[in-house]
């Protein structure tokens, strides 16, 4: 049985085996940039969160950039340089994920496919037959399916404004307080230190949250 | 890192992506060609085959197959392929 941690290890290993373009290369950066955090965890919890939240961004940067590659419609609205874009990211997926719940009981799972040119990722769930034997389903590509009268367009929205709640009609502005986090660590403000504890906390939070992107 | 392996390394785009893309625009308080979004979802509609699964009960209720674009039909003990003529 293979765990997480090996499964994305694998996965690391394999993108050092991709062409290079922009995409990978953020992804490859995000990935040295995490490892310097988690060296620097015990010794400058500062240095550490500061070193996170860069790697976040790097992650959240190649899958950007991939979806511009790829000629995704409405890509260009979304800019890689931008700090609130990168930093709405997320969340957008933690909403997102209440989606994919529905699929539980069907245990679904990640598994590499490594006869492809460059080996990827797809995903397999099972389900009964008619006869309610157990069968595996794998769609064409990972995402080839459509959930019809539930995953709509609204449906979504809805998961986006029941996971933000009361702050989503203030989403923006909520957003660029997120995407201020970086300059929250490394400056004074007047109600508390540079150093402090409470900067200090979000280290925990940040590893969590890149140990996610990632 | 799991997101970039299931978008990046197809061709194919994939309209979950597309939907969730568009939301997440929308999210940014911009606007996206919604227009272009329904056509893509129409355009599904038409896939050669069309699964009908109950999530709750975790199982298969139905498939619709266009037959035309069947390829081959492969199966074993725990699965069952359909192979799509490729365009």
């Amino acid at each position: 049985m293979i765990t997480n941690t090996e499964f994305i290890h694998s996965l690391h290993n394999i993108l050092e085996n991709y062409p290079r373009d922009h995409s990978v290369n953020s992804l490859r950066h995000a990935f040295v940039l995490f490892s310097k955090a988690k060296k620097f965890s015990d010794i400058d919890s500062n240095t550490a969160v500061f070193l996170s939240i860069t790697a976040e961004e790097e992650a959240v940067s190649s899958i950007f950039l991939a979806l511009k590659k790829l000629g995704y419609d409405a890509s260009d609205k979304i800019n890689h340089y931008n700090h609130i874009h990168k930093a709405a990211f997320y969340h957008f997926c933690q909403a997102l994920a209440q989606t994919f719940h529905i699929f539980e009981k069907n245990s679904p799972q990640l598994v590499l496919d490594s006869e492809a040119e460059f080996p990827r990722l797809y995903i397999k769930f099972f389900i009964k037959n008619f006869d309610g034997n157990p069968l595996v389903v794998k769609p064409d590509v990972p995402f080839g399916f459509t959930i019809k009268n539930e995953v709509t367009i609204e449906y979504f929205e809805k998961k986006l404004q029941r996971y933000f709640g009361e702050n989503y009609e203030k989403l923006v502005n909520w957003l660029k307080k997120e995407a201020n986090r970086r300059n929250q660590i490394l400056y004074a403000s007047p109600k508390v230190s540079q150093y402090s504890n409470l900067m200090i906390k979000k280290n925990t939070l940040v590893i969590m949250k890149i140990n996610f992107i990632l | 890192m799991y997101l970039y392996f299931l978008i990046a390394p197809y061709k194919e785009k994939q309209l979950f992506v597309q939907q969730a893309l568009h939301a997440f625009v929308r999210m940014l308080n911009k606007v996206p060609d919604e227009e272009k979004l329904m056509r893509m979802i129409e355009e599904k509609g038409e896939a050669p085959i069309g699964y009908n699964f109950d999530l709750n009960e975790g199982k298969m209720k139905g498939i619709r197959i266009n037959n035309s674009a069947i390829e081959a039909v492969e199966f074993t003990d725990k699965a069952v392929s359909f192979k799509v003529k490729k365009n």
